[in-house]
This record gives C-alpha cells, sequence and structure tokens, in this order.
C-alpha cells in the first residue's frame, strides 16, 4: 500500500446544476481550500454550455478513473482563477493521466471574486446532469458561492474523507517538470481526430507501445517506431477526449521523446482540454524522477522565495519581467520556477510555453522529502562512502547494494554503472548514485 | 479471572462455551485486564510459536503441537483464544481477526455479545459489512437491532447482505425460509430497506441460474417478490418504478444497471405510466452505458407508438446517441425519427434539423440511413440544414460521401480526387534496368487501368540495403560495459545482441587497469540472473541466451563456464548454429585472442554488404586468421544480393579454401572439390546464398554428399492445412473446437510422410544421412527436435523471435512458418508479456526482400488473430508492404482462400483489419479491393461475418470509385435474401465506375513513389 495523507474536503454545498425558476440552470462548482475556507471566485453566464459541460464530464471522466485497477477514487480536481483564465486540473486515481480545462474570459460573460486556488467537489449527480447540457440553454456558472447567499442557504454540507496519495501529490508536481519538453508533433481536424480515436482498440489492448503517425492528413494507430510517431502506452487512455470531438475545432498532439510522455490538446473555438498520458500504463508521473536535478541543484533558498513574491495569480507568468525586477538572468528565474513547480507552486502551461501561478490546495511542505531517492542520496553523502576515482575527477565510486558504482559526471549526460540506470538509462530521472555524487561534485565545487 | 486463569482456560477448555461462561457478567474494568494476555495467547496460537514472555506451560503446549501453522487454526485453544479476544479485547484486536466462525460457534459469540455490549459492536459491524466476504449475516445483525443492541449499520454492505439473504435458497447460506413477499410482510419494517437495493450494488436483480439452485418451489427472486407485492398493495408501484429509473444514474458497474431496467421492464408500465415518466426516459438517451440508451429509446419508442412522445424532448437529447459507438442504438434513433417525420408532418423539420448528427456517427450504414430518410425530404432542406450537412460532411464514410452530394455546393471530394489534382513527380532515374525490372516499374505504367504489380520473387533482384540501420561496432571498453549492462535489463534489438558479441571479441583482451572494479557491479547482476526467472534483457534460459551470458561471464572473469541445460527447457534448433558459434568465439575470449567477427552484421537485420565482407576476409588473410566453418557459414548467408559483383572483383587474389568458397558463394565460377567434404556445413551454405531457392547439388557435386534435410540441398518446401479438431470435454457434455494447421516441412521433391510410410523402408535406406544439420543453418531451421514436456520457449523472448530471420536474411521462409506455429497456439487470445508472438512479423519490414507464401501467411494469421500487438504490426506490414510492392494479391487471396476452409477463420476481426489498411489510401483501397474480390470467387459466401468482408469491399470499391469485376458481381448474385450480407452484396453490386483517366494514373503513381522512396 502506497504512503497517502488523511484529508477532508469540506464543502458549504454540493456541486450541482439546478434549473431556477425563470428556466435558467445554474451550475455551482463547490470550493474548499488548504484551510477548509470556501472561496468566492467567479459568476457569470456560460457561451457554450454544451461545450463547458462536455470538457467538465471528461474531466471528472479522468478524477474518477483509474486506469489499470479496477478501484474507484474521488479525488476532485482543482481549479484556478488566474488573472484571464480558469483552470481546472485532475489526475486520474492512478496518477498516470493528467487532465486541464481551460476557460477563458471568452467563455463567459460574468465577474471575477477572486483569485486562487481550490478544490472543487465532483459528484455523480452533477456529472449526470453535465453530461445534459444543451447550448441552447441559459446556464450560469459559479465557482462557490458568496457569503449572503451560503448564508441563507439551506444546503447541507459536504464532507468528503479521503486517502490522498502521497504519489498523487508528487504527480502533480512531477507533471509540470514534463510539460516544458513537449513539443507539438501534429495537428489534425476534429473529424481525423475522432476516427483516430474511434479506431484505438475498445477490448484488445496492446502490451507494447502504439504510435500515433501522421498518414497525409489523418492519423492512424502503429505498433511501430517512427520518425515523427507520437508512442502511446495505453490507448484507453487517449480514448478519454473521444466525447469532446465531435464539437471539437481541432487535435493538437503533444509529445517528447525522451520519456515517452504525450498530451492530447483538443482545441475548442474557445477554450480547451488537454490530456496528458504518462509514458506507461503502470507508471504514474510521481516517481519518476523529472525533477529531482532540480531539486538536488536547486537556487538558493532566497532566490526562490523571491521569484514566489513576484507571484500574482498571473496565467502566464513573463520569467523575463521578473528577472529585470530582481535583477537577475532570465534562466535563474526559470529554474527557481522550475522549484516553485515542483513544490506545487506554479504550473506550466505548454500551450503558452509558460508558467502558471497555481497554488495547490495541499500541505506541500513535505513534498521534497516525499522523494525518496533524493532522500536516499542524501544519506549515502552523508554515510561518506563516495569517493573520485582518479585521475578522472569526473567519475565517482559510490556504494551500493553489494557492490561499488560508478558514476560519471558528463555533460553529454550522467551515467551509473546500476541496474536501474542501465534499464532506464535516465529517462526516468537520475539514480541515487548520480544525485548523491552530484551533490558531493557542486560541494567540492 | 487472573490472567494465569485465562491461559489455563484457553488451553484446556475442549468446550468454547466454557469461554463465554468464565466472562459472563465481567465489567469492561476486567475484561480490559485480560485483553492484553488475551491478545498475545493468540498471535502465539495462531503462528505457533511462542514469544519470549511465554509461561513454560504455553512454550510447552506450542512446542508439542505437530503439522503445518494453519492446521492449528481451528483446534480449539486457537478458537478459545479468538473468544477471549472477542470478549475482553478493543475493536482494534477484533477488527484483525479474520476467521470464518462457523454456526455453533457463533451461538457463543451471540452469548459475549449480547452479555458484554461492547461499545465497539456499531463499528465492528461497519467494518465486517464492508469487507469483501462478511462473517456476520444480516439475520444476525437484525436481530441484534431488534433487541437494541446495535443501530442500523449505515453502509452499503448492509443491504447486501440483506438482499442476499432475503433471496437465498438456502442452497449456498441460509435465508429465511419462506420467499421474499412472505418474509417482508411478516416483518414489515424490512421494507424500508427495499428501497436501497436501487442505489447499491448487490445480487437482487441478478438473473443467474445458480442463484436459484436449491430452490423450493415456492421462491420468488427479488423482481418476482416486488411485482407481486406491488400487486397486492404491499409496496407502492409508482415509488418502484421511479426507483429503478433513478438507479440508472448511479455510479454502478453495466450489469448492476441492466438489472434495473429489466426490473422496470418487468413491472410492465402503462402507457399513463410511461407517459408521466417521459421525461426520465429521455434523459437517459445521454447516457453512457449503450444498454441504457437502449432501454431510453425503446420507450421512447412505445411512447410514439402511443402518440404521446413528447417529440421537442426527444429531439433535444438525441443527438447524445449518435456520439456512441454501438450501431444498434443509433440505427433505431434513425428509424424512430424517420417514424416521426412521416407521422407528424409538423415535426418534420424540426427533425431534419438534428438528423445530420447521425452522419456524425462512426457506422456507414446510420450514415446512409440518414441520408436516405433527409433524401425523401429534400423539399424540406433548408439553408440550415444544409449548412449541417456540409458541417458533417468530413465524418461520412467514403462509401456514403456520393449521397450527400445533393446537399453540398461543391462536389464531395475523397482522397483519390485530391491524389488525382496533385501532380508528384516520382524520380526513377536513380534506378539502373535491374532496379526497374524488379520493381515492375513498366508493368505498372502500362496503359490502361492501374493494376498492381508486385515485385519480383527473386531476393537476388533486389537491393536491401538502401535505408537501413548501420551497425557501429563497440570497440570501447566503457561502451561495451554499457551496452552489456542495458542488455541485462531490456534489449531494445537483435542488434544489441550482434554489437554485444562481436563488441567482447573485438576487446577480449581488457586493457584497463580497473577492469575488475568497473564491472564489478555487471558481474554481480550476471550472477543473479542465473537463478532469476524474468523475461526481460539477457537471461539464463535457452540455448542461444546462456551462450551468449557463459560469453559475457567469460570475458568478465576469464573463467570458462558451460551452463547446464535447465529442465524443460526446449531449444530452437534455427539458432543452434548460432550457439555453438558463441561458444567458439567465448573459448577465444577466455584466451584473450581479440579480433571482430566475419559475421557482424554491417546492417540492420542481419545484413552484411559484401565488399565490407570481402574486405573482412583480406585483412584475416593478412592476420592469419583461421576461420571456423561456423564462421564461415553464417557470415555467408548474411550476404545482401548488391554488390557481389563489385565484391567478386574484390576478392579475386584471395587464397586457400577461403578465397575459393568466397568466389563461389559470390557468383563466381569456382567450386567445391572432394578435399573440401571435411567443411561441407560452409559450401552448403555458400551455395544457398548464391541459389537461396533452387537444387544446389549439382553445384555441390564433388562433395557427394547424403543429405535429405529440407534446406539442406535441396531447398524447403512448406506443406500446410488448417482444419478444425474437435475434442470432448472429460465429462462428454461439451465439445470444445481447436484451431489446427497442419505443418509439414519437406526437402523439395522428397515424399510427406504419409506418403514414406506407404512406400516402405527402401527409400529411406537410399536416403541414408552424410550430412549432419547441426552444420547445416539453412536446414537447422527446418530440423524438429521431440520433446514430450517443456515450459515456455526460448522464442519468449521477443530479441530472439526477431532474431530468427538475422541468420538468413535472404530466406526467412522458416522464420516465418516458426511465427505461424506461435500465432496458431494463441490465435483467441489477447496479447501475453509471457509469449509475445509479434516478433516474428519484424521480418516483414525489410524492404526489397519479397514475401512468399509463408510470409503471406504470417501475415493472415497475425491479421486473422486476438492479440493486440502482432494485429497491429501485422496492419503496418500490410501497409508497408503494399507500399513497397512486396505484398502479393494472388498469394494472399490463395492463403486466405484456403485459411477460410479450416473452419476457424474469424472474417470479423479480418475484415476490421483489412479495414484499416484500406482507409490508409486510395492505393491500399484498391489492393484491398482486388484482394477481396479475388477472396470472394472462391470461398464459401455463406460464412459467419462474412458481410464484414464485403462492407471492408464496399468502402475501397468506394474509395477508388470503382465498380466490381463481373466474376465477383457474379459470384454475388447467388446472395437472396435480407440478410446483411445479402443486402452489402446488392450495394456492391450496383456499385458503377466513376474512375478517371487521372485517378488511375494516381495510383499509378502512387504505387510507383511507394517502390522508389
Amino acid at each position: 500500500m502506497s504512503a497517502s495523507f488523511d484529508f477532508t474536503y469540506k464543502y458549504a454545498f454540493p456541486s450541482g446544476l439546478e434549473v431556477a425558476n425563470d428556466r435558467t440552470r445554474q451550475l455551482s462548482l463547490a470550493t474548499c481550500d488548504l484551510n477548509h475556507t470556501q472561496p468566492y471566485f467567479f459568476d457569470g453566464k456560460v457561451r457554450h454550455p454544451r461545450e463547458l459541460g462536455d470538457m467538465l464530464v471528461t474531466l471528472s471522466d479522468v478524477v474518477r478513473t483509474h486506469y489499470f485497477l479496477p478501484m474507484p477514487t474521488i479525488l476532485d480536481p482543482v481549479l484556478t482563477s488566474n488573472e484571464n483564465l480558469l483552470r481546472l486540473e485532475g489526475f486520474s486515481g492512478c496518477c498516470g493521466v493528467y487532465a486541464r480545462v481551460d476557460l477563458p474570459e471568452d467563455a463567459f460573460d460574468g465577474d471575477r471574486h477572486g483569485r486562487g486556488t481550490t478544490n472543487v467537489d465532483f459528484n455523480t449527480p452533477m456529472r449526470n446532469a453535465l453530461m445534459r447540457l444543451r447550448d441552447n440553454e441559459d446556464v450560469r456558472f459559479a465557482v462557490g458561492k458568496d457569503e449572503v447567499a451560503l448564508t441563507k442557504g439551506n444546503e447541507r454540507t459536504v464532507e468528503k474523507k479521503v486517502k490522498l496519495p502521497v504519489r498523487w501529490i508528487k504527480g502533480f508536481s512531477e507533471v509540470q517538470a514534463y510539460q516544458p519538453r513537449l513539443n507539438i508533433k501534429m495537428e489534425v481536424s476534429a473529424a481525423d481526430a475522432l476516427r483516430f480515436i474511434r479506431s484505438l482498440p475498445k477490448s484488445a489492448k496492446p502490451k507494447m507501445p502504439s504510435y500515433a503517425v501522421s498518414v497525409g492528413r489523418r492519423l492512424r494507430l502503429s505498433q511501430r517506431p517512427s520518425r515523427g510517431a507520437v508512442k502511446i502506452m495505453g490507448t484507453h487512455r487517449v480514448k478519454a477526449i473521444e466525447p469532446l470531438l465531435p464539437r471539437a475545432k481541432s487535435l493538437r498532439i503533444w509529445a517528447d521523446e525522451d520519456t515517452g510522455t504525450s498530451a492530447w490538446e483538443v482545441r475548442f473555438a474557445v477554450g480547451s482540454f488537454f490530456l496528458m498520458i504518462s509514458p506507461e500504463v503502470y507508471r504514474g508521473f510521481s516517481g519518476e524522477g523529472q525533477v529531482l536535478s532540480a531539486l538536488a541543484n536547486a537556487p538558493s533558498d532566497q532566490m526562490v522565495s523571491e521569484v514566489r513574491a513576484q507571484l500574482k495569480w498571473q496565467s502566464e507568468i513573463d520569467a523575463d519581467k521578473i528577472a529585470n525586477t530582481l535583477g537577475q538572468d532570465a534562466e535563474t528565474v526559470k529554474n527557481a520556477l522550475a522549484v516553485l513547480g515542483s513544490r506545487g507552486l506554479a504550473g506550466f502551461d505548454v500551450t503558452t510555453g509558460q508558467f502558471f501561478h497555481r497554488e495547490l490546495p495541499f500541505d506541500l511542505s513535505k513534498v521534497e522529502a516525499l522523494q525518496p531517492r533524493l532522500k536516499n542520496a542524501r544519506k549515502l553523502v552523508e554515510a561518506g562512502g563516495i569517493k573520485p576515482v582518479a585521475p578522472d575527477a569526473s567519475t565517482y565510486a559510490v556504494p551500493g547494494s553489494g557492490t561499488t558504482h560508478r558514476v560519471k559526471l558528463n555533460e553529454s549526460g550522467d551515467t551509473c554503472t546500476c541496474p536501474w540506470f542501465s534499464k532506464y538509462l535516465g529517462k526516468r530521472g537520475p539514480c541515487k548514485h548520480i544525485l548523491a555524487a552530484n551533490i558531493v561534485n557542486d560541494g567540492e565545487q | 479471572m487472573t490472567k494465569d486463569e485465562l491461559e489455563d482456560l484457553i488451553l484446556r477448555a475442549k468446550n468454547p462455551k466454557k469461554i463465554a461462561a468464565a466472562f459472563s457478567g465481567m465489567d469492561e474494568k476486567d475484561r480490559k485486564v485480560l485483553s492484553t494476555h488475551a491478545q498475545r495467547l493468540l498471535k502465539q496460537l495462531e503462528n505457533s510459536k511462542a514469544d519470549k514472555l511465554a509461561s513454560p506451560r504455553l512454550a510447552k503446549h506450542i512446542n508439542s503441537r505437530k503439522g503445518e501453522v494453519w492446521s492449528h487454526w481451528h483446534k480449539p485453544d486457537t478458537v478459545n483464544a479468538r473468544l477471549s479476544v472477542l470478549a475482553a479485547g478493543p475493536l482494534s484486536a477484533v477488527k484483525r481477526m479474520h476467521f470464518y466462525w462457523g454456526d455453533e460457534l457463533w451461538a457463543i459469540i451471540d452469548k459475549i455479545i449480547v452479555d458484554r455490549k461492547p461499545a465497539w459492536l456499531d463499528d465492528w459491524i461497519a467494518h465486517d459489512l464492508e469487507q469483501e466476504f462478511s462473517s456476520i449475516s444480516f439475520y444476525r445483525i437484525w436481530a441484534w437491532m431488534k433487541d437494541g443492541i446495535c443501530k442500523q449499520p449505515d453502509v452499503d454492505g448492509f443491504y447486501v447482505r440483506f438482499a442476499n439473504y432475503m433471496m437465498s435458497t438456502g442452497f449456498y447460506d441460509k435465508g429465511p425460509g419462506v420467499p421474499i413477499s412472505k418474509a417482508l410482510n411478516k416483518e414489515p419494517e424490512l421494507k424500508e430497506f427495499v428501497w436501497s437495493l436501487f442505489r447499491i450494488e448487490s445480487n437482487a436483480f441478478n438473473t443467474n441460474s445458480w442463484f436459484k439452485k436449491g430452490a423450493a418451489d415456492d421462491h420468488e427472486t427479488w423482481t418476482e417478490a416486488l411485482i407481486n407485492m406491488s400487486i397486492a398493495g404491499d409496496l407502492d408501484r409508482q415509488r418502484l418504478l421511479d426507483a429503478s429509473l433513478d438507479g440508472l444514474w448511479t455510479d454502478l458497474k453495466q450489469n448492476q444497471l441492466s438489472g434495473f431496467h429489466k426490473f422496470h421492464k418487468a413491472l410492465k408500465p402503462t402507457p399513463e405510466e410511461r407517459s408521466a415518466r417521459q421525461s426520465a426516459y429521455l434523459t437517459l438517451l445521454s447516457h453512457s452505458v449503450g444498454h441504457v440508451i437502449k432501454f431510453g429509446l425503446d420507450n421512447a419508442s412505445a411512447l410514439e407508438k402511443a402518440k404521446l412522445l413528447d417529440v421537442d424532448a426527444f429531439l433535444a437529447e438525441v443527438p447524445n446517441v449518435f456520439l456512441q459507438d454501438g450501431k444498434g442504438n443509433a440505427v433505431a434513433a434513425v428509424k424512430l425519427m424517420g417514424r416521426i417525420l412521416k407521422s407528424q408532418p409538423k415535426k418534420a423539420k424540426a427533425v431534419l434539423a438534428v438528423l445530420p448528427d447521425a452522419l456524425r456517427h462512426q457506422n456507414a450504414d446510420v450514415q446512409k440511413l440518414a441520408l436516405e430518410i433527409i433524401g425523401k425530404n429534400t423539399d424540406l432542406i433548408d439553408g440550415d440544414i444544409r449548412s449541417s450537412i456540409s458541417d458533417a460532411a468530413d465524418f461520412v464514410s467514403a462509401s456514403v460521401r456520393s449521397q450527400l452530394a445533393p446537399y453540398l455546393d461543391v462536389e464531395p471530394e475523397n482522397e483519390l480526387d485530391q491524389e488525382a489534382e496533385t501532380e508528384i513527380e516520382i524520380d526513377t532515374q536513380g534506378l539502373d534496368v535491374r532496379q526497374k525490372k524488379a520493381l515492375r516499374i513498366n508493368e505498372i505504367l502500362r496503359d490502361g487501368p492501374f493494376e498492381y504489380w508486385p515485385v519480383s520473387q527473386n531476393i537476388l533482384d533486389h537491393n536491401v540495403l538502401n535505408g537501413l540501420e548501420k551497425l557501429k561496432p563497440i570497440e570501447d571498453e566503457d561502451e561495451l560495459i554499457s551496452a552489456i549492462s542495458h542488455a541485462v535489463e531490456v534489449i531494445d534489438s537483435p542488434n544489441d545482441i550482434e554489437r554485444i558479441v562481436d563488441g567482447i571479441s573485438r576487446c577480449a583482451d581488457p586493457a584497463s587497469g580497473d577492469f575488475k572494479d568497473k564491472t564489478a557491479p555487471l558481474l554481480l547482476r550476471i550472477e543473479k540472473k542465473r537463478d532469476s526467472d524474468s523475461q526481460k534483457g539477457l537471461r539464463y534460459y535457452g540455448n542461444v541466451s546462456a551462450a551468449i551470458m557463459d560469453l559475457i561471464y567469460t570475458w568478465l572473469t576469464k573463467k570458462h563456464h558451460k551452463s547446464p541445460q535447465k529442465k524443460f527447457e526446449k531449444h530452437v534448433t534455427a539458432l543452434i548454429p548460432a550457439a555453438l558459434y558463441i561458444r567458439e568465439i567465448t573459448a577465444r575470449v577466455q584466451k584473450n585472442q581479440p579480433r571482430g567477427l566475419l559475421t557482424f552484421p554491417t546492417h540492420s537485420n542481419g545484413w552484411i554488404d559484401p565488399i565490407i565482407w570481402v574486405e573482412r576476409l583480406a585483412q584475416f588473410e593478412k592476420d592469419d586468421v583461421q576461420l571456423s566453418e561456423y564462421e564461415v557459414s553464417l557470415s555467408v548467408l548474411r550476404l545482401a544480393p548488391e554488390n557481389r559483383d563489385k565484391a567478386l572483383k574484390k576478392v579475386s587474389d584471395l587464397a586457400g579454401d577461403i578465397g575459393r568458397l568466397a568466389r563461389f558463394a559470390l557468383g563466381g565460377d569456382d567450386r567445391p572439390t572432394a578435399q573440401d567434404k571435411k567443411r561441407y556445413g560452409m559450401w552448403v551454405s555458400a551455395s544457398r546464398c548464391r541459389e537461396p531457392y533452387g537444387g544446389v547439388s549439382e553445384l555441390l557435386t564433388e562433395l557427394k554428399l547424403k543429405d535429405k534435410w529440407p534446406g539442406g540441398l535441396q531447398p524447403a518446401e512448406y506443406h500446410w492445412r488448417p482444419f478444425t479438431e474437435s475434442q470432448k470435454s472429460h465429462f462428454g457434455d461439451e465439445t470444445y473446437h481447436f484451431s489446427r494447421l497442419d505443418i509439414q516441412i519437406l526437402a523439395k521433391g522428397s515424399m510427406a510422410q504419409s506418403e514414406q510410410k506407404s512406400a516402405g523402408l527402401l527409400p529411406k535406406l537410399k536416403n541414408l544421412l552424410t550430412t549432419e544439420w547441426e552444420r547445416m543453418p539453412t536446414a537447422a531451421p527446418n530440423a524438429r527436435t521431440r520433446q514430450k514436456y517443456y515450459w515456455g520457449s526460448e522464442l519468449n523472448a521477443i530479441y530472439l523471435s526477431q532474431w530468427l530471420s538475422f541468420q538468413w536474411p535472404q530466406c526467412p521462409s522458416t522464420a516465418h512458418i516458426t511465427g505461424v506455429e506461435n500465432l496458431l497456439s494463441r490465435i483467441d487470445e489477447d496479447s501475453s508479456s509471457w509469449e509475445p508472438n509479434f516478433g516474428f512479423l519484424n521480418a516483414l519490414f525489410q524492404r526489397g526482400r519479397p514475401w512468399d507464401e509463408p510470409a503471406h501467411l504470417l501475415l493472415c494469421m497475425a491479421l486473422a488473430g486476438k492479440d493486440a500487438d502482432a494485429k497491429g504490426l501485422a496492419i503496418d506490414t500490410m501497409i508497408e508492404g503494399i507500399e513497397a510492392g512486396l505484398f502479393d494479391v494472388d498469394i494472399c487471396a490463395g492463403v486466405l482462400i484456403k485459411l477460410a476452409s479450416g473452419g476457424w477463420l474469424k472474417l470479423n476481426r479480418l475484415g476490421d483489419n483489412l479495414m484499416t489498411v484500406a482507409e490508409t489510401s486510395p492505393l491500399h483501397a484498391a489492393v484491398i479491393g482486388s484482394l477481396v474480390q479475388k477472396w470472394i470467387q472462391n470461398v464459401d459466401l455463406k460464412q459467419r461475418y462474412i458481410f464484414r468482408m464485403f462492407e471492408v469491399l464496399l468502402e475501397a470499391q468506394s474509395m477508388v470509385r470503382q465498380a466490381l469485376d463481373s466474376n465477383t458481381s457474379e459470384a454475388l448474385k447467388t446472395l437472396k435474401g435480407s440478410s446483411k450480407a445479402a443486402k452489402t452484396a446488392k450495394s456492391l453490386i450496383s456499385l458503377k465506375d466513376h474512375s478517371t483517366p487521372d485517378q488511375h494514373m494516381a495510383l499509378k503513381q502512387a504505387a510507383i513513389a511507394g517502390r522508389v522512396s
């Protein structure tokens, strides 16, 4: 059983869709932040109710699915009210699928009442109601409720006690580290995308990686790697976007060939749905070790704090601007943002290529402590057995299980003789021996 | 009671009632004193292990026990300890006990609970009910509830147990002993629990027959009971109707939902009751589960027939039906819309406004049906409807697209039109006459309609090295350590193995002083692998794998080690020469004699460029290297067909038997002499290099070999026959059918085994052997060893199934046949990590290597199988094979016709996969169309799922705008009736040829472009 924290969502009312007297429908998302307050962020009229409904249902599908075990999960999505965007982010129960709904200002006629991040209640009756939203209906959308409405209302409060898996929280931070590596691979029309998604296996599923390949204007599924192909492990995970495509404009596919991660961005006239899948079905984003190097060689705490102080719920954080303000170079600021991302204090939006400010509503003080590989690397350093191998100063002998490993620190990529590194060749982040050698090497320098 | 007295009681009491009696009337304070001791005793008795604080009596008692630990779990002492924990322990200790108590013990437990009334009882019950297997029965909880000992549990498990208890026949578990309705009426308080059955997952509405096993004559199912009670007025019928509908929106499994709507249907709602619930039925059209949507549609249809349907509400919900995969619901929805259109002319326009949504459904029949209805009402089509049709045009299948024309401003285009409009310049200038001939360029460019020609069937006509990855040898010790370290964990390709074996040979004499330190972690892992069963990476299982591991071990330690054959290990004969060769290398590595290998491929797939090969030979001659028979044999079989003439010129001065052999292999005039018989294996290989398909006896006359092995002096021939084997089950009550292929590999011109038997002993005597298949790598794959029992196969390692075709890349037919045998064994099984069969298909991706019958058989087996990895790769293979001209329509049609005669070919699977290939491009559609037509003309058209093949043909012909050929039309005309197949056949027969010369030219250009790219 993986480690988890007890966490209680406390909502003032259940999220839901109600028919008001004037036949207007009111979609209200109940909120709850880390301190169990219920922020009120937004209220307005939805311009495309059906699209909003479809996107939220699909997000709900992702967060309540465990893609390799038949176990239900109810880990609510997180909503961020940025300066000109509402974003909902969710994570599948297996931590291998990340989904984000971006709703720009154009999606609503409404008022923003606050900025920040909150959990939002997703429940089955609301999901069922969202499935029936139609474009010809008047639908109002609210995130939270103002205090007056809450005081007057007779609604029952909702408490959901959950086990919040550590890997789920870690995944939220790891996924930010993957996104900057994604490159756009192809864009196809919604019709071609739908044809492709429908062609994915329904019952008999491949055990080996599949690939999306571009043939003319179309996409097709292949079982063979080829140039420009996008690797997919677990095609059923990508199928999650199928209900969105009949009304979408296009599908953009992003991928990182080194890690095998891919992202599927369903684009609407207004707004988008972003689905990112981990390199393998049985591997979530957590534990991939992509942020370990950043954490092991992070900018100074003061630098990170200074950059954090510049975050004001921007939907796009301009690293150059912050660098100018702080009198630092942009690279240092970006590194600091990466560290903040790893601590759940910023997200990355690959479509804009920028970080955005978002503070996960969980106690994240222990995220770094939750990195066992880094913890083990520090133990190795403390034990003091790491020695440079003469005459090559960039090679270290690092104690391992029943043997001593050789770690070579290279600009082209560090290497180690341990089974972990031999197997993944760095694709799943550095091993503890490499991390330890780096810490020692940095200390020596 | 003291702790000592408790221990004595637990150990000695034969009757557990004494435990209950001992605790009777005890207050919680006294119980608490005994709690820890009871728990400690239980732990020691359950584990049969006395702890340090155990009394001498307890230690003696435990030490006197005999038998397995578990055999004491039901003994009185352990049971007594459990009861004591229940009587004295806290909730945490009680929760830890997972034990089936049995009815007799329950009477005692009941007494303990009633006597103690523990504060934790409600929590314990709730905890127990949430377990998959609950130990506390419903009737006991119900009894405690009635006696005020516990509260009503607030967990779903309570209602699950309620459902099970009430429906129990007594066969598997205790039940009320009377029909459900009687039991509920007897205790009316139970009736309130009924409503929870519509929101939880239970067996209440499960219709499995085994639930009725042992049932009395008056037994009722839940459905029967609830209906009877509603008729008798004992339960509110309207509430039952509503509850079963509400249940459909719960987050339960699909089979639970089907139970709810089946129950609802069984209530037989009247038209009025239906009408009152119209909104609830219609919202079900937005459901995500197909059978729930069907239920919603059925009710909408019933309402429509009763003229009670709210058409506007229906039309608002129905578009969702077209977003689901199922064809049946979509067809039903379109048909219902058609009926509304006829019966309610006022609503016609509203219906027509929604019908274009059906064009977004994935099934062509749904689209066709919608367009037929639209077509009958063209006078009502306005700009908005046209616009909706136009928006959906991209979603419409090729076979239906032409029917969109009346509603679109511009003629609907398909891919072939677009290709015909695009001028493609194909550069065939770089091809010499030989290549043009091999690729059939002139035949394709003949005047007239496009005709697909496969490339020449002779490998020697082709170039194979273009575009292949060039293999770089490993010459650096550190790089070699990294490569081996990676391969120990995972092998990405057989090329990794080629590089490692060659690399070890090159680095046989490690130079660095810290070699031992550097390789210590690797050596540790290699040694650990000896006892590992992992299939990933290098391993000790199998002949060639063990040879590679021993080679690595020898390199690391300089100690020779030959791993023994493992029990139940079956060796693949095709790889035995390679294994023997690796053992030769190992011996040289132990002697610190470094050099590169003659067999090391210059390119992927095992090929060696002949020019490099002769350069290596020259270097070896210079270095006075003695080459073994295996090294020469295995290398000569890898020579690529191109550059042989250039290589021949370079090798003219090479001396000795190796020089003669090289010239002979490359097509020169040299021949073996009688003295060469000692190393006949390499001469046979050399002759097969220059003559892969024919007999080589004449070339090797001087060797005077007596050989009968297929692939030796005579090429192998593959005879196969599909059939279905039927076997009765053990009890004879069922018949199982197995898909079989009778495969025989024979030397060309020799008799089949059955014929040999009838011909008597003489032919066998005549065929007395002088050859051994182990020495002839071209014959080794065709040798079959018998082994009654074996565990797994060497070829379950993916890299080995891929490596098979690397041994003789010119002619991998036997590797294909091995793949066929493996695919057949899992033809109806999902993909497997234990038996990953897709690796065999790797060989089909080699451009310039024409596909023979075994290659097409391998392809067809993968296309017809359930294994998603093999199937997916087969689709890729076929797509690329058509582009490269390797695919041969006639051979493939022949294979499919023969396979269809076996009675086990699944045409739905095959059809789905052929459809995917056809949809790739007009060229692929043209080829698939041609293949399916040839097949149709020669098979029984009444086979199951044949309509799927017809659908493929319809889509393919529509893509290329061509009619059927006359023979296919005639064959299809024999189908009569209204079956799906007959209807599709009619559509096929009615196809007209709308293709243009430009479109045919586009197909020709596409065919050539694929071959020269």
